[in-house]
């Protein structure tokens, strides 16, 4: 009896951690509408330089909702001093993503003079 | 005084009747139109596919020239395949902008599909042996520089019947850069922008 006390305890236990599990949060990642970060999960933020001196960046995110959805991002390029590039593809921009899956959207920075990130999500409108 | 009233009641009632068909003039926020789509093309279109060609011409390296410095880019001919009246260049604008600002690609005004852009890189040699100009100022021969690169492309449209009373129109903006020292295409990109809508929507 005791034994089966233990065990449900230890159920509970591991139970009430995974909830508390922290998610990964990146500073150069937001949401706008905040409903949707607890849709998504950001998975993984990656950059290198390309080739011809280019940043290139990578955001893999996992809908973890049992049902598609329709989003919008914006990717916003600053340079070293932390200004905002002026650029045709900072706009918002649609993206359906499938329930229970993972996705990635990438994008090559405007110049060689983008040094930094931030992506922005919200529902699309 | 009944035939005054009735007329006062008449003109005021034209006047609300007026004042309801007036619809009230908006600017569009262009960072963020919320604006409902048109089966036309329109400026969030062009956005989109220009947008979509620099990205990939940039992350394919096509436009990174291995010694560091610019191509020369010259603009070559862009059919609008299209049953809309569209002037090319709010397509081809916002490609050039674009690659200008990436540093890695200048283009000439001197050489085009039609003819020069700007016309005035020859009209300014004809002052060449004009005494009225100092001739130390004016363009001096073989300091031009040619194209290395060109870029050419094509709009298509193509309708489809979906049923009685919807159709769908799929826009196609295909763009080819050639190497015009070897003639072969360095990139290749196309962009398809599909639109359903009811049949009595005019899409030209």
């Amino acid at each position: 009896m005791k034994n089966t006390y233990s065990i449900f305890a230890i159920a509970v236990a591991l139970l009430f951690l995974a909830g508390c599990a922290t998610r990964y949060i990146d500073p150069r990642v937001s949401f706008i509408d905040q409903n949707l970060s607890h849709d998504i999960d950001v998975i993984q933020v990656s950059s290198r330089v390309n080739q011809g001196g280019l940043m290139e960046m990578q955001f893999t995110g996992f809908n973890n909702k049992s049902f598609d959805k329709n989003i919008e991002y914006r990717i916003e390029w600053l340079d070293q001093s932390g200004f905002a590039i002026k650029t045709i593809t900072t706009k918002w921009t649609r993206y359906f993503v499938n329930k229970k899956s993972e996705f990635r959207i990438s994008q090559v920075g405007p110049n060689k003079k983008a040094s930094d990130f931030r992506v922005q999500f919200r529902y699309a409108r | 005084m009944k035939l005054k009233v009735s007329t006062l009641f008449g003109t005021l009632a034209a006047i609300f009747a007026l004042s309801g068909c007036t619809s009230t003039t908006t600017n569009i926020n262009m960072q963020d139109d919320r604006g409902a789509a048109v089966m036309g093309l329109d400026y969030r279109d062009f956005q989109n596919a220009a947008s979509e060609a620099v990205q990939s011409m940039l992350m394919s390296g096509a436009v990174s020239k291995p010694d560091g410095s610019r191509y020369v880019l010259a603009i070559s001919r862009i059919i609008n395949d299209t049953q809309q009246h569209i002037d090319t260049d709010q397509l081809i604008k916002k490609i050039r902008v674009e690659l200008l600002q990436s540093g890695k690609v200048v283009v000439t005004t001197a050489v085009s599909a039609n003819g020069a852009e700007d016309a005035m890189s020859y009209q300014a040699r004809e002052l060449r042996d004009s005494d009225e100009f100092n001739q130390g100022t004016v363009a001096k021969k073989g300091q031009m520089i040619a194209p290395e690169l060109s870029l050419s492309g094509k709009i298509i449209q193509r309708n489809v019947r979906v049923n009685s009373s919807k159709q769908q129109v799929e826009y196609y903006f295909q763009l080819t850069l050639t190497d015009i020292n070897t003639g072969l295409a360095f990139w290749e990109g196309e962009t398809v922008i599909g639109k359903r809508g009811s049949n009595r929507s005019v899409a030209w």
